[in-house]
């Protein structure tokens, strides 16, 4: 650390460092309400925050560009002036950076930012839609189509063969329509018009019928009491939500809300039903507050607990 | 008698610095600029360059301390032709990329000028800390991964990880 900063900076960006982490313990929080309650502390807090937000982050549509070009490599241009003379084109894009690129995610085929849905189509004229902060590599090849969701949710619509690969777990189908997304640590997948079949990593295949819906998680698949237009709700800016986990609604909202939310103690273990705007976080907040004897406290703009 | 002992040196100093510049302009201008020119193979950059080089040895204080100009212009002007050359790699990598978003509008070029300053701003203090730190923290920061991920894809404990993100937003945010 410089040495020259000031002590409630220094302290600034440990909370930051913390907060980042996994969802922080309920103490860590006290500890945290109880430093931003300084107003010297709260003031380095959103200056920090501030500084954060002018550099862009996860979630916004230049993210990936930032990155990608804070990753061009320096080496070359260091050669280049220690031998004195001018380098033409440089090949920056050989195959182990193509790789390199791949598995970072920075060359998805569509992606979505916080709080934008996307829509495209594909190669054969099948529509497909995607939730805010998605990401999705197209894969296969013409006939059949392989859709990789990396990250959010996925509404496809297609005539012919078509698989979508989530979390290890391959969904085809044939003729119809298929959801699937990631909703905290769970996949959900629902099918309309057509049956899907789902192949887990290991383990036998599972039909999914028309209009019938499913979880995935570690514990396997099994039948989610859904319909296909509450899954499907995000396509509308909504959230249905049927005795889902506190965590789970807010993984679903931060796709919608940059900052931190974050659930802790006994509230990380409560459930909710209900319908939310998605665009909407304070109604949703309040909406949690009168049904759940659950307390959410928010320092400024970025970061919201709930205990 | 030497005058020249009469008066303070400090009073001396900017006549004698005026000389020195002056002095070293001539010498050194054109030779710069040859060099800058096999460097960057454009006439007008090699020109700009040359010029930043003299300009940032003009507000040396102990100039008088110089023995060798070349050697320092020459120091500075590879610092900036560096500089340079990274501006302009990360502005196109940074349009490459962006131009790649299917949801990306044309942004303004005034914005466009914006991003790119912060870029080099993000990019030098990035430059201070490790390969593994700067990796760490840009997949943290702009890839919204967890911890546990960023250690296991860069085969380090969780914990170091934490200290990279610490150490890289204490680079990107200037101590006042």
């Amino acid at each position: 650390m410089t040495a020259a900063r000031p002590a409630a900076e220094r302290e600034a960006i440990d909370w930051e460092v913390r907060l980042r982490g996994a969802a922080p313990e309920a103490d860590e929080l006290r500890a945290f309400a109880v430093w931003h309650a300084v107003p010297a502390h709260a003031a380095a807090w959103d200056e920090l925050q501030r500084r954060l937000g002018r550099m862009g982050g996860h979630g916004t549509v230049a993210s990936a560009a930032i990155a990608q070009a804070l990753r061009s490599p320096v080496q070359e241009r260091r050669r280049a002036l220690r031998a004195g003379f001018a380098l033409g084109a440089l090949a920056f894009t050989g195959w182990g950076a193509r790789r390199a690129c791949h598995e970072l995610g920075l060359d998805a085929d569509w992606r979505s930012s916080i709080g934008e849905r996307g829509a495209s189509t594909l190669a054969d004229g099948s529509p497909l839609r995607f939730d805010a902060a998605s990401r999705i590599d197209l894969g296969g090849d013409t006939a059949t189509p392989r859709l990789h969701l990396r990250q959010g949710q996925l509404l496809v619509r297609s005539r012919r063969p078509l698989t979508v690969v989530v979390g290890g777990i391959g969904i085809a189908i044939e003729d119809g329509q298929l959801a699937a997304g990631r909703v905290g640590q769970r996949i959900v997948v629902a099918a309309s018009g057509g049956d899907a079949i789902l192949h887990p990593a290991s383990g036998i295949p599972h039909r999914l019928g028309a209009g019938q819906a499913a979880y995935a998680d570690v514990g396997g698949i099994r039948f989610a009491p859904l319909s296909f237009a509450a899954v499907t709700a995000w396509t509308h800016g909504m959230l249905v939500a049927d005795r889902l986990p506190l965590p789970d609604l807010l993984d679903a909202f931060a796709r919608y809300h940059p900052g931190l939310l974050r659930a802790h103690g006994a509230a990380a273990t409560r459930s909710i039903s209900g319908v939310f705007r998605l665009a909407d976080l304070d109604g949703a907040l309040r909406q949690l507050a009168s049904a759940l004897p659950v307390r959410v406290e928010r320092y400024g703009q970025f970061f919201t607990a709930i205990s | 008698m030497n005058s020249a002992s009469t008066i303070p040196p400090h009073r001396h100093a900017p006549a004698l610095r005026q000389q020195f510049l002056s002095t070293e302009f001539r010498r050194s201008y054109g030779w710069l600029t040859t060099c800058m020119h096999r460097l960057v193979g454009c006439r007008d950059d090699a020109e700009d360059l040359a010029s930043s080089a003299f300009t940032e040895l003009a507000e040396i204080e102990a100039f008088e301390r110089i023995r060798q100009p070349r050697a320092l212009l020459t120091t500075i002007a590879r610092r900036l032709t560096f500089e340079f050359w990274r501006r302009r790699d990360l502005e196109r990598h940074y349009l490459e990329e962006l131009a790649r978003q299917p949801d990306y509008h044309d942004a303004s070029p005034e914005d466009l000028c914006l991003a790119v300053e912060e870029l080099v701003r993000i990019d030098a203090a990035l430059r201070r800390l490790s390969v593994r730190a700067r990796e760490a923290f840009l997949l943290s920061q702009y890839e919204g991964l967890g911890y546990a991920e960023i250690a296991a894809r860069l085969g380090v404990s969780v914990s170091m990880v934490r200290k990279y993100v610490a150490q890289a937003l204490d680079a990107c945010w200037p101590a006042p």
